[in-house]
């Protein structure tokens, strides 16, 4: 049985025209407490767009987003308390070390300072612990990668939205990923995840490509 | 409460760049310094010449030097994505702009205003003209960085927009210009100079009301 405040995030009749293209549209998404979805589909059907669109990076073209029980069109502000997201670049600054862009991150993004203990248990998560104090630019590109989602554990946030989270992670790596995201999904939280990779844990899926635009849609006149 | 430690976390943020390593701040001030006593070699002993040309001279070269840091206000953090997450923060979008523009202001204008009696004295520029240059660039530089920002997230998502960034903004200083050396060149005359003072003020709080609009505008179009 659902019950209301479970929903943690719900968008309906989504749609995204991206240079003058429909990528996808009609698309229904409810996200529960402890469910994690799954966004599959080829390159290009809109899988990252979609994050972003739930992010709040991109506008909503159609349709109506609820986030905590809000609605994001009328209280922007729904969002930032709600969400992590990850996406495909790593937003780290070379000339600083791990435990210094976390703090940076932490006080611009999350809107607090992090004491030293926080950030230590973030990064032991993903086996950077002994590398706080170490410049990025000497981390090779999977530890980068693994720094963007140490993230992840500085602050509870309910919605996780990441973006091919496993790319240039190895076997052991991959593994801390999945541990992080069923603590997560066992305390509460939700999370939708694009990859091409299988997580190993039991989720539902959406299928994008059953959301193209197709030349009987409304909008088939934006197909080029 | 909440959004000023944000804002004030969002200027320490970059405020830091701006001096570590692969920063702007030590480029621009350089710069400064550099092309001012480039001028009487050029022009040679002739110290009336000089003295006529100085109020000009160290305006347009502080201009030249502020346009060298702006091209990475915003592309630095677009680029490594680290503009993602600062959309995220709590902070609305025009806070956002308006504390890294704050910051600019703080970590390279700023000091380029200390400099300039220092640089203007190369230029054989008479007492009264010296003070009356730091006051008109404490008042009229603000515009600067608020202008700049706004050329700043035009380009931010455009590869080398550095060049298009100066074609875009240097037309919109000439107000600056033609007041802030209107200041210097009143004293000189023996002259009030507070008239053109009120309208250099002018200029910059115009700037402070359109800046921050603008620039958010832009940079909500670069992350679609």
């Amino acid at each position: 049985m659902k019950i209301e405040s479970d929903i943690l995030l719900s968008g309906s009749n989504l749609a995204s025209v991206r240079g003058g293209r429909v990528v996808y549209t009609g698309l229904n998404i409810q996200l529960m407490a402890g469910a994690l979805i799954t966004l599959e589909g080829p390159n290009g059907s809109g899988k990252s767009t979609l994050i972003r669109q739930l992010a709040g990076l991109l506008s909503l073209t159609a349709g109506t987003l609820q986030i905590a029980g809000l609605d994001v069109a009328e209280d922007p502000g729904a969002r930032s308390d709600s969400l992590h997201f990850s996406g495909h670049t790593n937003g780290l600054k070379p000339a600083f070390d791990l435990a210094t862009n976390l703090t940076l991150y932490s006080e611009t993004v999350l809107g607090f300072r992090p004491n030293r203990s926080v950030l230590e248990a973030a990064t032991a998560s993903f086996d950077l612990a002994a590398l706080l104090d170490t410049p990025i630019r000497y981390f090779s590109s999977g530890q980068q990668h693994r720094s963007a989602l140490a993230r992840l554990g500085l602050a509870h946030r309910p919605i996780w939205l990441l973006d091919e989270p496993t790319v240039g992670l190895d076997q052991a790596n991959r593994d801390r990923l999945r541990t992080q995201i069923e603590l997560h999904l066992a305390a509460g939280g939700g999370a939708i995840i694009a990859t091409h990779d299988d997580l190993g844990i039991a989720g539902d899926i959406l299928q994008m490509t059953e959301f193209r635009g197709g030349r009987d849609d409304p909008e088939a006149w934006l197909w080029d | 409460m909440g959004l000023m430690r944000v804002f004030a976390a969002v200027v320490r943020r970059d405020m830091k760049l701006a001096w570590s390593q692969g920063g702007a701040g030590g480029l621009s001030i350089g710069f400064f310094v550099i092309a001012i006593s480039l001028f009487p070699f050029g022009i040679g002993a002739d110290k009336d010449l000089l003295a006529r040309i100085a109020p000009g001279t160290v305006w347009v070269v502080a201009m030249l030097a502020g346009l060298i840091s702006l091209d990475r206000l915003y592309q630095a953090d677009f680029e490594d994505g680290s503009l993602d997450g600062l959309l995220l923060s709590p902070l609305p979008v025009e806070l956002l702009v308006l504390a890294k523009t704050l910051a600019h202001w703080l970590a390279i204008i700023l000091p380029l205003a200390l400099m300039a009696p220092l640089a203007a004295l190369l230029l054989n520029m008479t007492a009264d003209g010296l003070l009356w240059l730091a006051v008109s660039f404490l008042v009229g530089t603000p515009t600067l960085s608020l202008l700049g920002s706004v050329g700043a997230s035009l380009t931010v998502a455009i590869r080398r927009g550095g060049v298009l960034l100066a074609l875009l903004i240097l037309p919109l200083y000439v107000p600056t210009l033609i007041f802030g050396t209107g200041v210097v060149l009143a004293a000189e005359s023996g002259a009030d100079p507070t008239p053109a003072l009120a309208l250099l003020g002018a200029v910059s709080l115009i700037s402070l009301i359109v800046s921050p609009l603008a620039s958010a505008a832009a940079l909500r179009m670069a992350a679609e």
